[in-house]
């Protein structure tokens, strides 16, 4: 009796989260992949089109480029950030009172700005004729570069920019890990023989690789669905060579009317992110062991 | 639809005989929902007269406005939202997207007799904008000001290079040869550079790229095809056109838009091309002190076909709602506003644009910088609107194909043919399907 | 040689010192105990040693060599964790064998010492055993183990019992000073329970506020408390403290403020009418008709072994533990002596000890050991 009436009252407190979870999420994600084998406007039904939009995206350049784009970032990004992470929260990790809150809040304060912000911050930084950093560009390359207007200097200029905004957060999941491990178990390895390094190795890093992987997992998806910093940095630029997969189906969808194509390149990025989280997801967790 | 006329004549009636004695106050008060995209100094200048508006019809109409984001988040938004019936009774529109309105059945048809009704007709607006504003010879739009692409320059410099007349028109800038030479000359008396432009921004690109094609007399879209025939030759000269400046190191390439305008007001550069909705920014500066004397003047007639240049214009639209139509006296109430505003036009003007309609375009005399006012003729006989296709329009595909093939074709990394060829295949690809 | 020495040893953090010139030595194979109430800096010291904390005053020598400016990685100590810090990623034949492999010694030598190592604690079963796979008293062993395995010149153990329950801890007590035994090696060990100072020490060392009290050995400490609050301390239950003033006339005598004259059995030199503490341990007091003490039973606590009668005495509280099992009841009055053992004086306002009753305690013969009045 007691059991049922657990069940009864577990169902009316998730009830509202199943409904909303149902509406939002649920039946978009099935009327997309319906979508998907269409020939519809972004608004409206359309007609049939079996799996014609599949055989599209088989032979779409764009799709291809927009794909090689976008692994390009998360490879770009998510190892250099997650060790720019562990690297920046072991010296925040040293720091103490006051001095410790402010460095911290130095590396998160990019993470509360707003995208548009720290697109702004730096375009400007990288400006070709004002950009105050375009001296240290122009003293490697041996001129002034457009960093957002070179197709190959695109991409590793955004995921700077990414791993600058977006570090701030991982530094915390980091910091959180290194917290959690006993101060003891530090001062047992060093009273054991452990220096800094093999401190590091034979304590830190296994300990915190659940973090790792934890910070990598969030990396690779959010760095997968890669939207709106691409966008800004690429918008009225060489959009074509430079896009991400989510932009290409925005460009699909709300610039080309082009719904059902637009959701089968959506279906195509859920497979992706899908497979390489669980993939990942695997990886890591047999190294962890 | 007899019913309809003689609601009609009732509120021409109504006007005739004024505002508060008239029928509109027997009416309940009409509250008219109003959609923009304004968000910068004209914004403001369009509040204040949506509250001088409010103020002088109180009681009778009542304007909600909602400001938006510009591009394609703004017409997204109208789109989905007509969609279902929630979209604006008016609402701010680029001309340029008139047809894309239509073809996606956003927008409603606005009759002569409608026009009529509050005192407007299509001969108080420039044909080519009524023909912007048209699809298919039935009007979509109503025109409130016109924003063409000038070229922007330092007076001095130009004075220092003998290229000022006695008369303050510059001279001697006609003609490939003789443009380039100009600046050339501008560069050898001190100048930085000739001129800027935004030539990383495949927006600005793309205004300033269609002044030139224009100029060859080609046609960029006509009869469902994308540069046919000869046009695909135009389109490329047009493209070597810019590209010769930047590869003689006349003019700065993957110049960004902001660094544009600030590498001509800094005095280094001679001329800058740029809309002259940029007007207010070197009027504001130099009333500052900031500035050095500048004037404004038509793009240079390149090809020796006459001066041509983009042009593009604020217009007025009533969103249509599926499901949800307008009532008569709604209609009747959201063309008032309209008619308020093109008359009102003169304030809103002063952020640079160019008042769309002769009723009101008389009165410009009594407006400064004179100097500006004297080019309006010039600039209105020689736009240039967008191509008249779904795809064009601020952030719609002709913008993004412009980023994609016209930009690295003009800044020198792209072959010309190869962009103008993927663009071409591009662009009519697209319109193809959208059949 | 004294295996490890303090010398002036100080700690302050900032502009705050917790510790002032801390002096005392431990010799080689000893087994000291660090015990005072949570705070006293017992801990700190400990970890000073260990050279997990910065020695900011004087200088600890540890066989004879300072240490101060040594990394904990060269000391030369094994530290046993109040929570085991061990690693919970190794299982427990690697947490064993880990400071061996970081010295890069052969397997072999690790897998033989570690073997041993688990066979004097009883842990052969447990090796492949990763932590969270093992108990409470388990992982206590493991982490002795992890002691062992290194042979250090010090071990410290850092309140090693404290999570472990009453049974086990009673029964890890004898199995550490039976370690201690068979090894032989300089520990140090930190508890703030007594009894432990009490039934393992050599030698304690009595801390409080970062000073130390009293170094001693336990009987000693118990027999001779140098003052009040190592009197407090030491013992259970704690031992009865009467003011009262010293009587003037013949026979040396106490008048207690709380009424009754409490006669001593030596004479000291002190002033007639002068404030005192009087001292009485709880297991001192017998029930004597002619007694000085007249005390209400208010409650009746019977352990079995003995009875212990918690009183009030001239509005003092008084703690009466009584061999026999009696027929009390409360709100009985009794007449007390202080019959079984000695009565200690301390000064009122310092509290330090006033009389060494030399003649009713054992003597100790061993002239190594000292005693600080703090």
């Amino acid at each position: 009796m007691t059991r049922r009436r657990d069940m009864a009252v577990a169902f009316i407190l998730l009830l509202p989260f199943l409904a909303i979870y149902g509406v939002a999420f649920v039946y978009p994600t099935i009327d997309m992949v319906v979508l998907s084998l269409r020939k519809a406007p972004l608004i409206g039904a359309g007609e049939w089109a079996g799996l014609d939009n599949y055989v599209r995206l088989a032979g779409d350049r764009l799709f291809r480029i927009a794909t090689r784009n976008t692994l390009w970032f998360v490879a770009l990004t998510a190892p250099a950030s997650t060790v720019l992470a562990l690297l920046l929260a072991m010296g925040v990790a040293r720091l103490r009172g006051w001095l410790q809150a402010a460095v911290l809040a130095c590396f998160f304060l990019p993470f509360m700005l707003p995208v548009s912000v720290v697109y702004l911050i730096w375009h400007w930084i990288l400006d070709t004729h004002f950009g105050i950093a375009q001296p240290i560009v122009a003293a490697v390359a041996g001129r002034s570069v457009s960093i957002f207007r070179t197709v190959s200097t695109f991409m590793p200029g955004v995921a700077f920019v990414t791993v600058w905004a977006t570090v701030g957060f991982s530094v915390l999941l980091f910091l959180a890990g290194l917290r959690s491990i006993p101060q003891e178990t530090s001062e047992a390895a060093r009273l054991d023989g452990a220096g800094r390094i093999a401190l590091f190795r034979h304590v830190t890093w296994p300990l915190i690789w659940p973090v790792t992987a934890l910070v990598l997992t969030i990396q690779l998806i959010s760095h997968l669905k890669v939207f709106d910093i691409v966008y800004l940095f690429n918008l009225r630029g060489r959009v074509d060579e430079t896009m991400s997969l989510v932009q290409y189906v925005f460009r699909l969808a709300f610039q080309q009317n082009d719904g059902g194509y637009a959701a089968t390149v959506a279906v195509a990025i859920l497979v992706l992110v899908a497979v390489l989280s669980v993939l990942q997801f695997q990886l890591l967790r047999s190294r962890g062991q | 639809m007899p019913r309809l006329s003689s609601r009609l004549v009732a509120g021409v009636a109504a006007a005739m005989v004024g505002g508060w004695l008239g029928v509109g106050q027997a009416a309940a008060q009409q509250n008219v929902v109003w959609w923009d995209y304004s968000g910068g100094g004209d914004g403001v200048r369009l509040k204040a007269l949506l509250a001088r508006f409010n103020e002088e019809n109180a009681g009778r109409i009542a304007i909600t406005n909602t400001t938006l984001e510009w591009g394609t988040p703004y017409s997204s938004k109208i789109q989905t939202s007509a969609a279902i019936g929630t979209a604006s009774d008016i609402a701010l529109y680029h001309l340029a997207r008139s047809s894309t309105g239509v073809s996606t059945g956003v927008l409603t048809e606005i009759t002569d007799t409608e026009l009529a009704s509050v005192g407007l007709s299509k001969d108080d607006f420039d044909p080519a904008q009524v023909a912007a504003a048209s699809v298919d010879g039935k009007l979509y739009a109503i025109p409130f000001d016109l924003h063409p692409v000038v070229v922007y320059h330092n007076a001095e410099r130009l004075c220092a290079a003998g290229l000022l007349g006695e008369d303050g028109r510059t001279a001697g800038m006609d003609g490939k040869e003789a443009f380039s030479a100009a600046l050339q000359t501008l560069v050898d008396n001190g100048a930085r550079c000739g001129v800027t432009t935004a030539t990383a921004d495949g927006g600005t690109l793309w205004r300033i790229y269609y002044s030139i094609f224009s100029q060859t007399g080609g046609s960029f879209f006509e009869d469902g095809k994308f540069l046919p025939g000869d046009n695909f030759q135009k389109a490329v000269d047009a493209a070597e056109v810019l590209r010769g400046l930047i590869d003689s190191g006349l003019m700065p390439a993957q110049t960004e838009y902001v660094t544009s305008i600030a590498l001509f007001t800094s005095g280094a550069f001679a001329m800058h091309i740029n809309g002259l909705w940029e007007l207010p920014t070197m009027v504001d500066l130099q009333r500052k002190g900031h500035l050095f004397e500048f004037g404004a003047m038509l793009i240079p007639d390149v090809f020796g076909n006459g001066h041509a240049h983009w042009c593009d214009g604020t217009s007025f639209v009533i969103p249509a709602n599926a499901g949800n139509p307008m009532t008569p006296e709604k209609r009747k109430a959201v063309l008032e506003v309209i008619a308020w505003f093109v008359r009102h036009s003169l304030d809103w003007a002063d952020a640079g644009y160019i008042l769309p309609c002769r009723q009101v375009a008389d009165q410009v005399q009594h407006l400064e910088p004179q100097s500006f006012y004297g080019i309006f003729p010039e600039l209105v006989a020689a736009a240039h609107f967008d191509p008249q296709t779904p795809l064009a329009g601020p952030a719609y595909p002709i913008y993004d194909a412009v980023g994609d093939f016209i930009l690295p074709a003009v800044n020198g990394e792209m072959d010309t043919v190869a962009a103008f060829t993927a663009l071409r295949d591009r662009l009519q690809a697209l319109q193809d399907a959208l059949k | 040689m004294p295996q490890v020495e303090f010398e002036k040893v100080g700690k302050s953090f900032g502009a705050l010192a917790v510790m002032r010139e801390l002096s005392f030595r431990i010799e080689d194979g000893e087994f000291a105990v660090l015990v005072g109430p949570s705070g006293c800096g017992k801990s700190t010291l400990l970890r000073m040693l260990a050279g997990l904390e910065e020695i900011t005053a004087g200088e600890i020598r540890i066989a004879g060599r300072a240490v101060n400016d040594l990394p904990a990685k060269d000391r030369d100590i094994a530290m046993v964790f109040q929570s085991y810090a061990l690693y919970p990623h190794m299982r427990v034949v690697e947490n064993m064998g880990f400071s061996l492999r970081l010295r890069r010694a052969p397997k072999a030598a690790i897998a033989e010492r570690v073997g041993a190592a688990a066979r004097t604690l009883g842990l052969d079963r447990l090796l492949e055993r990763y932590p969270r796979e093992l108990s409470g008293g388990q992982r206590q062993r493991v982490a002795m183990g992890r002691a062992l395995v290194r042979s250090p010149s010090v071990f410290l153990f850092d309140e090693p019992l404290s999570n472990l329950d009453a049974k086990l801890r009673v029964q890890m007590r004898t199995e550490l000073r039976h370690l201690h035994q068979k090894l032989g090696a300089t520990t140090i060990y930190v508890t703030h329970d007594q009894v432990e100072a009490m039934t393992m020490a050599d030698r304690i060392v009595m801390m409080r506020d970062g000073a130390i009290e009293q170094v001693g050995r336990p009987l000693e400490i118990y027999d001779r408390p140098a003052n009040h609050f190592v009197a407090g301390f030491i013992g259970s239950p704690a031992m009865n403290v009467l003011p009262g003033r010293i009587r003037a006339g013949a026979d040396p005598a106490v008048a207690l403020d709380g009424g009754g004259v409490l006669p001593l059995g030596h004479v000291p030199s002190l002033a007639p009418g002068r404030a005192v503490a009087v001292g009485i341990r709880p297991e001192h007091l017998r029930p004597d008709p002619d007694g000085p003490l007249l005390a209400e039973v208010e409650v009746i606590e019977p352990t079995g072994a003995e009875t212990d009668l918690s009183c009030r005495c001239g509005g003092q509280p008084l703690m009466v533990a009584l061999r026999d099992r009696g027929s009390y009841r409360p709100g009985q009055t009794l007449r007390l002596a202080p019959h079984a053992g000695p009565v200690h004086l301390f000064d009122a306002e310092t509290s330090a000890r006033l009389t060494h009753p030399e003649s009713m305690i054992q003597e100790y013969d061993d002239d190594r050991h000292e005693t600080r009045n703090g």
